[in-house]
């Protein structure tokens, strides 16, 4: 019988006790490798996401909201960038791409980009059939938003006013067609539909929806200049359409009535083409022309040195704000560590438990085994063979603690992906965590540690007094 | 304090052999806890296959004779040395194999390993004595004692008598050169207490052991030739 067949008899001599100590340091366990793989898991979807992104430039306002917004597509925009401070950045020596994205719509819960083909490159996204947008009003979907709204190639449907999940008023004159579908990339791709930035332009402004609705943009950070449109000759083109009288009591029609230009316009053979016209597709030809309003660009630096100095440059020196995605996970991360490590916490605490308990086990369990080991050491056990038979004991125990945390803290996680990929096609790994290893070393050298006590005391055992009943 | 008297009944002597060490050897030993001397200046010389009983009352130092034997105390003055060895001078770790490799002791309760069946109590004796598991000879000394239908049985389900036997095989499984047994029969009935007395000088016979037993158990004195009578208060 050796040590380890000894040890696993004794510990089968008293499964309950066992079972118990393994059940306790496996949930301490599990609930620290989950936390591990979990915030790995979310720090890494994070940063795939904004990787790809130096920079982001949009309107004034916090810059957290600015990235969430644009990058990761989790909170409302912040506000629109005037079109004179885009040429700024496309002709800055510091930056080697810039991509529009205009935002507003949604459909189903996913959002529509208004952005170019080049967003996709950004994010080496690939297509799983169709092909990519190049013309107003044609849409290509990420892979979850096909799956979860059931539309694909050659479907049409119509955007919602809004981003929000319950959606909105629907623009039911500018239906899109599906033109593509892209395949699963694990990013944030997949839950988005794209079409052209000057789409999402025509929809906002040829719908009347638009002004009826302006409320609704300012709640959510879509914030429409007014003095923007004011100089936009788009205003004056549509001056007499039919549904002009809907906007007499707008403010901002008014502003355009008392425009030097409107009567010229009014009598402008171009305009009368668009009043008997019945399909909105001419418009949008027209309205892709002009300069369209964006909501933000994402920004690619062609020198590292561009990360220092760009940023502040924008801030000080235009109307608009840079935020840099790098910057601002790391600052998420900060605020959502402090919630991680009170789990953390938690979770050692259940660890430091469990370990209590196992080492109260284990000296309860010598105190029944003092005759046992004493006759050990009657048919020539040495006294470290006793403590080693002790440690080895506790070894077991902790292995198998530390076994079923990981096959707990993995299967929920594996559970946790399988789901994630039946329900929203999100990639998530179930791998190892990087701190994994050291939280296994640490709850074995724990276990160690809870044996020692009990492992001195059965080296040093009293063998006469012990077999003499004393 | 104690004294003590060597009897030997009219029995074929067991000569030693030329050059050989005896079994055990005592000169002018004492030994006692905190101080006070349990036995005093003991001489005692066991050639080795002889088998001693070492009587005498409760408290007289029976026990303490076989923990000195064993390696559990030592002397105060004088020495005891055990197939030549003065186990003294041993550090423990090799006091402990030397026990293991040479001795087997059986005591008034059985102290089998609750945890393992009896084979397996067999084995992890073998194995503390650094012998190879040897499933032939843990069976065959089983059968001997006719406790080999209880093989896979724990401790718990033996009577207190089937248990003994068992305790009995663990001691013997290890061939030991000197088998020691502290008082093995004071907790059984006399059926089981003559069985067990029986096996013992059989088995150690048979082994060529030198056995030493302890007791003041009147039922089994008559069986043994060779006594140390170990006295109370200087009387013998």
């Amino acid at each position: 019988m050796s040590t380890w067949g000894l040890a696993w008899a004794w510990i089968r001599f008293r499964p309950l006790g066992a079972a118990l100590n393994v059940a306790l340091l496996g949930i301490g366990t599990a609930t620290i490798a989950l936390l591990m793989i979990s915030l790995q898991q979310f720090e890494q979807r994070l940063t795939a996401d904004a990787d790809a992104v130096d920079m982001v430039v949009g309107a004034k306002g916090s810059p957290m909201q600015l990235v969430l917004s644009t990058v990761f597509h989790v909170d409302a925009p912040v506000g629109n960038v005037p079109a004179e401070e885009v040429q700024f950045l496309e002709q800055h020596s510091m930056i080697k791409q810039v991509i529009p994205m205009a935002l507003g719509d949604g459909f189903r819960g996913f959002r529509i980009v208004g952005t170019d083909t080049s967003y996709i490159d950004l994010y080496g996204a690939e297509l799983a059939e169709g092909r990519l947008w190049d013309a107003p009003l044609e849409a290509v979907f990420g892979a979850v938003s096909a799956a979860q709204t059931g539309l694909g190639l050659g479907d049409r449907f119509v955007g919602e006013h809004g981003l929000s999940e319950a959606g909105g008023p629907t623009h039911d004159d500018f239906p899109y067609d599906v033109v593509g579908v892209l395949a699963p990339t694990g990013s944030v791709v997949d839950r988005l539909v794209f079409t052209s930035a000057a789409t999402v332009q025509i929809v906002h402004e040829m719908d009347p929806y638009h002004d009826h609705d302006h409320d609704d943009h300012v709640d959510e950070g879509h914030h429409d200049d007014h003095d923007d449109h004011a100089d936009d000759a788009h205003h004056d083109d549509h001056a007499d359409e039919a549904d002009h009288d809907d906007h007499a009591d707008d403010a901002h029609h008014d502003d355009h009535a008392d425009e030097a230009d409107h009567d010229d316009h009014a009598d402008d053979a171009d305009h009368d083409d668009h009043a008997d016209d019945e399909d909105h597709a001419d418009h949008a030809d027209d309205v892709e022309l002009r300069a369209p309003e964006i909501t933000a660009f994402l920004v690619e630096f062609s020198t590292p040195m561009a990360a220092v100095a760009l940023p502040r440059e924008i801030n000080q020196s235009t109307v608009m704000q840079a935020a840099r995605p790098a910057y601002e996970i790391q600052r998420l991360l900060r605020l959502l560590g402090f919630g991680a490590d009170v789990v953390r916490a938690f979770a050692v605490v259940l660890v430091i438990g469990a370990v209590v308990g196992l080492f109260t086990a284990l000296f309860q369990a010598l105190e029944e085994r003092r005759a046992d080991l004493a006759v050990m050491r009657v048919l020539g056990a040495t006294q470290r063979r006793l403590f080693w038979q002790i440690v080895v004991e506790s070894l077991i125990l902790t292995v198998a603690g530390i076994a079923l945390g990981l096959v707990l803290a993995h299967g929920v996680a594996w559970g946790a992906s399988l789901w994630l990929w039946e329900y929203s096609q999100i990639l998530v790994s179930f791998a190892w965590a990087d701190g994994e290893i050291v939280l296994v070393l640490t709850v074995l050298g724990l276990g160690v540690l809870a044996a020692l006590p009990s492992a001195i005391r059965a080296a040093g055992i009293d063998i006469p007094r012990v077999l003499s009943g004393g | 304090m104690t004294d003590s008297q060597s009897e030997v009944s009219p029995q074929p002597e067991t000569a030693p052999l030329p050059g050989q060490v005896p079994a055990i050897e005592l000169a002018a030993m004492t030994v006692g806890y905190g101080g006070a001397p349990v036995l005093e200046s003991l001489d005692w010389r066991v050639e080795r296959g002889e088998h001693w009983l070492v009587i005498g009352p409760s408290g007289s130092g029976k026990s303490t004779l076989l923990h000195v034997l064993a390696g559990f105390l030592s002397p105060v003055s004088g020495t005891a040395k055990v197939l030549g060895m003065d186990l003294a001078t041993l550090a423990n770790p090799a006091r402990d194999r030397f026990r293991g490799g040479n001795m087997a002791i059986v005591f008034q309760r059985q102290h089998l390993v609750q945890a393992l069946n009896v084979t397996q109590n067999l084995g992890l004796a073998r194995r503390l004595a650094g012998l190879d598991p040897g499933p032939e000879i843990v069976h065959s000394t089983l059968r001997r004692l006719g406790v080999d239908a209880f093989a896979r049985t724990r401790p718990a389900e033996l009577s207190v008598g089937e248990a003994q036997r068992v305790a009995l095989a663990r001691a013997l499984v290890v061939e030991p050169k000197i088998l020691l047994a502290d008082e093995p029969t004071a907790s059984l009935d006399d059926r089981n207490a003559a069985t067990v007395a029986e096996l013992l000088a059989q088995e150690a016979e048979r082994l060529g052991s030198t056995l030493v037993m302890t007791t003041h158990d009147a039922r089994v004195r008559e069986r043994f030739a060779r006594r140390l009578v170990i006295g109370e208060g200087g009387s013998p």
